[in-house]
């Protein structure tokens, strides 16, 4: 791989990461989704340009394609039709304020950078700051899950997790075949189907979307 | 007869098992009767599987060559590994006579539940349960012997809550789960530790690497967790208190099998670890385990003298006689340690032949006793009396079941405790003085526990069987004299015959045992088991002959026949004249006879400090104000249990208030789920990266 594309792939890396950053930053759902399309756009990207620098060309070109389809069209869209319906709750807070997010954020940067990860860089010696960037996406996906208090940011964050992995997995060469990537995607429609239904049970149910007051969820 | 020593049989055996559980609950299912032909099915189906297996174990030792098998499996790290080497297919023998034979009296003894419970699903898990178990002694794979050994745990259970109308069995079952589990969290851990010592989960590397390269702290874990972990199925004290519960509740054949061969598996995987995968372990093992054994033989028998449940105290006897067993395991490890391979030999031999005598005879009394059970519809004893005009044929078995037991000379319990006690006194003569006094407070136990067995069994026996009839009702549950019943007596003919066989054939016995323990130690990989044991046998100079089969007792025995005889000539004209008792004119009653309580009164007396008695006392009168005519005066006696209240109740207490204490962690905040989630997701990469 030479290094031009390498310069790309970590460019892709960086829109990626920096997406699941400002999901944590933005308070508006709209924003979420547009900041999740985005994210989808450069995993589309890294596959298509790993589908045509590589040698199964053609399957990673129809992976391409379909996270495309799924991730940038049909959920940003799915979900902005959610999001109409439940306009009344469509902003969300975090429970830690911005400039502590930022710090926790730092920290989980700082700790994907650090010696704990150094036997992954063996996958690939020449793109560290690569790997560790990956795994700080991944971090930061999950910490979105922890820190927003609505169901739907939760959602998102879930989608972001998901495609964090994909891109680890489909830029260090641990892809999936082409059936189980399709699987995956399918998979993903179904589970936004799913939780957008049980999103709409909850909001009936507790007349909001916070996840700080259904506590009482357990008695 | 080729094809039944081949390993062909062995897997014949276990398909016959599964088809007999399948087979059974398919005809509960699906028959409207009862579950007649399930009960028939599931107990013939184990009867022949269990045969099968008894004929294959003894083709193993006639061809004397072990079986390796292995088949794949679809699971990582678990391969279906099979090994039957001497000690397995010794145990196997053993599972596969006792189930034979508890098997043919179960067709008849669950008549009484047919069109009650459901007889199908009970056969279902009856043949798991002896699937387990011979899976758990062939196994040959960590994770798969861990399978097996759930499966019987699971089973058995099954079986313990089978009478379930009544809450008490349900209690014992719960209790029985809930300590078994406990055992497997240990033989888990146990099993993980050679994991790691090893890297292997396979038996074979274990046998061939040892576990010694763990440090000497993991070491002690590991010895902990065998103990624990198997002591809990075994039923050592402490850690026995589900075996007294369980046991009753269970139908008398299960309870024969549960306290004849599977508390024995523990014993098989203990001679494992300790033998097998762990040669040379510390000889403080050794101490520690004569200890426990002296404790329970002791403490077991004490409980049986006060219990007057029939059921409950022969399981308090198992406890006793699992003692037993381990002295004869505690003082092999003992003399290992000391590299003292003859006596070690000698010592494990005791402790294998008492776990084969022990299974037999235990069987005995359970199947007896299934069929008081059975006649009167009660387990208390003091119910009981007279039993012997009722049931002739029960109570002779039960009397030769007494016997072997209470090691009574020619029977196979005198043998194999016999050998035991030489065992011990060998480790008298030990240099350290505290060997030297364990050793010697393990004889002086033995010794106790030898006494008090016999005494508890003239109260078994005699309130049983002798005297006069308590409770009158019981004669309209019996009226008729106990015919033979092949059904219900055959086993009880065989298993009678074999505490005689094995006493009389104590030496011959021995001489097969040595083999199967030379075979296991000394090198040659267990897969044959052409040892040179004769040589060993030489040794025997050095202990005592462990039954008079010698010169002398043929003359003695010539003696005592002579004498008999000429005793019965000289009063052949004596007429026997039978008169009632005199009993100062009052009408004679069953009341004036002894009752349990009060037979073993003076002995719980003796015994207070370690029994704990207590008496509650209770008077109704006639006339409240006045208070001179009593109406009801009642004495209930119990015994304060010690276990439970200093033991077990402390640690749930402490685990009722670490739990509540963990419990504040379960907000229902779904971002607090993550929270933790996430912080253990990032605490293992730390970990297993450091």
């Amino acid at each position: 791989m030479s290094e031009n594309f390498l310069g790309i792939f970590f460019l892709l890396g960086i829109i990626a990461f920096l997406t699941a950053v400002f999901m944590h930053l933005v308070r508006r759902s709209r924003s979420l989704v547009r900041l999740y399309a985005l994210q989808s756009f450069a995993v589309s990207m890294t596959f298509f340009l790993l589908g045509f620098l590589g040698g199964d060309r053609s399957l990673m070109l129809v992976a391409a394609a379909i996270i495309f389809l799924v991730k940038v069209i049909i959920a940003p869209a799915f979900f902005g039709k959610i999001l109409r319906k439940l306009s009344g709750s469509s902003s969300t807070n975090n429970y830690l304020s911005t400039p502590m997010t930022l710090l926790v954020l730092t920290g989980l940067v700082l700790f994907s950078f650090s010696k704990v990860f150094l036997p992954l860089s063996a996958i690939y010696p020449q793109a560290f700051v690569s790997v560790a960037l990956n795994i700080a996406l991944v971090f930061i996906s999950i910490f979105l899950l922890i820190n927003r208090r609505g169901v739907f940011a939760q959602m998102v964050g879930m989608l972001s997790l998901e495609n964090s992995i994909v891109l680890f997995a489909a830029f260090f060469g641990l892809r999936h075949p082409l059936p189980l990537e399709i699987g995956m995607i399918f998979d993903i429609v179904i589970w936004m189907v799913i939780a957008s239904f049980f999103l709409g049970m909850i909001y009936r149910q507790f007349g909001t979307l916070s996840t700080a007051d259904m506590k009482r969820l357990t008695e | 007869m080729d094809i039944l020593f081949q390993a062909n049989a062995f897997i014949v055996a276990l398909a016959l098992y599964a088809g007999a559980a399948l087979l059974s609950l398919f005809a509960g299912w699906q028959l409207r009767d009862g579950g007649k032909v399930a009960n028939r099915v599931a107990h013939f189906g184990a009867c022949v599987a269990s045969l099968l297996l008894l004929v294959f174990s003894i083709g193993v030792f006639l061809d004397g060559e072990g079986k390796m098998l292995s088949f794949a499996s679809p699971f990582p790290d678990i391969s279906f590994a099979f090994r039957i080497d001497g000690l397995s297919a010794f145990f196997l023998g053993l599972i596969g006579g006792i189930a034979a034979l508890a098997s043919w009296f179960g067709v008849a003894y669950q008549k009484h539940f047919i069109g009650k419970y459901d007889l199908g699903m009970f056969g279902f898990f009856y043949n798991a349960f002896l699937l387990g178990m011979v899976l758990a002694v062939s196994a040959n794979q960590a994770l798969f012997f861990l399978f097996s050994w759930e499966l019987m745990s699971l089973a058995s259970y099954f079986l313990v809550i089978f009478d379930r109308e009544d809450s008490r069995n349900i209690r014992a079952g719960f209790l029985y789960l809930l300590m078994t589990q406990l055992g497997t969290v240990f033989i888990a851990i146990a099993l993980f530790l050679a994991y790691k010592a090893t890297g292997s989960f396979d038996f074979d590397v274990w046998r061939a690497t040892g576990l010694a390269s763990l440090s000497p702290v993991w070491q002690g874990v590991l010895f902990g967790s065998v103990l624990i972990g198997f002591g809990t199925k075994a039923g050592i004290i402490p850690l026995h208190i589900w075996l007294p519960e369980a046991h009753p509740a269970a139908p008398s054949h299960v309870s024969a099998l549960m306290s004849g061969v599977m508390i024995k598996t523990a014993i098989f995987m203990i001679i494992r670890f300790f033998f097998d995968f762990f040669p040379g372990a510390p000889l403080e093992w050794g101490l520690v385990i004569l200890v426990l054994g002296a404790v329970s033989s002791l403490l077991g028998v004490l409980y049986a003298l006060s219990e007057h449940d029939i059921k409950r105290l022969l399981a308090y006897h198992s406890v006793e006689n699992i003692g037993i067993i381990l002295l004869g395991v505690g003082a092999a490890l003992v003399f290992a340690g000391y590299g003292l391979q003859d006596f070690f030999v000698f010592a494990l031999v005791a402790a294998l032949f008492h776990t084969a005598n022990h299974a037999i005879f235990k069987s005995l009394l359970f199947l007896t006793s299934g069929v008081v059970v059975g006649v009167t519809g009660t387990r208390n004893m003091e119910a009981y009396g007279g039993l012997i005009r009722v049931l002739p044929y029960s109570a002779f078995f039960f009397l030769i079941g007494s016997m072997a037991i209470s090691a009574f000379p020619p029977f196979n319990g005198f043998a194999s405790e016999w050998l035991v006690f030489q065992s011990l006194f060998v480790g008298v003569a030990a240099s350290s003085l505290l060997v030297k006094m364990i050793f010697l407070a393990s004889i002086a136990s033995l010794s106790f526990t030898g006494g008090l067995a016999m005494a508890c069994f003239a109260k078994a026996f005699g309130i049983t069987f002798l005297g006069r009839r308590r409770e009158e009702h019981l004669s309209e549950r019996a009226p008729e004299k106990e015919r033979m019943n092949w059904l219900v007596h055959l086993p009880m003919i065989i298993l009678a015959t074999l505490t005689l066989v094995l006493g009389i054939g104590a030496p011959f016995v021995v001489s097969f045992l040595v083999g199967i323990v030379a075979s296991l130690v000394f090198g040659t990989g267990g897969e044959t088991l052409a040892f040179p044991y004769l040589q060993f046998m030489g040794m025997s100079e050095n202990f005592a002959g462990i039954l008079p089969v010698h010169g002398t007792a043929v003359a003695l025995a010539v003696f005592v026949a002579v004498i008999g005889a000429v005793i019965g000539w000289l009063t052949r004209k004596r007429r026997i004249t039978l008169a009632p008792t005199w009993d100062c004119g009052m009408p004679l009653s069953s009341k004036m006879q002894i009752t349990a309580t009060s037979f073993s009164r003076s002995l719980v007396v003796i015994f207070r400090g370690i029994l704990r008695p207590t008496k509650q006392t209770d008077v109704e009168y006639r006339d409240a104000e006045t208070r001179y005519f009593t109406s009801v005066h009642s004495v209930k006696t119990d015994f304060f249990d010690v276990y439970r209240s200093y033991v077990f109740r402390p640690i749930a207490q402490a685990l009722g208030y670490f739990s509540d204490r963990v419990k504040k962690i379960q907000s229902g905040n779904v971002n607090a789920y993550m929270f933790y989630v996430f912080m253990t997701l990032i605490l293992l990469l730390i970990f297993t990266t450091r």
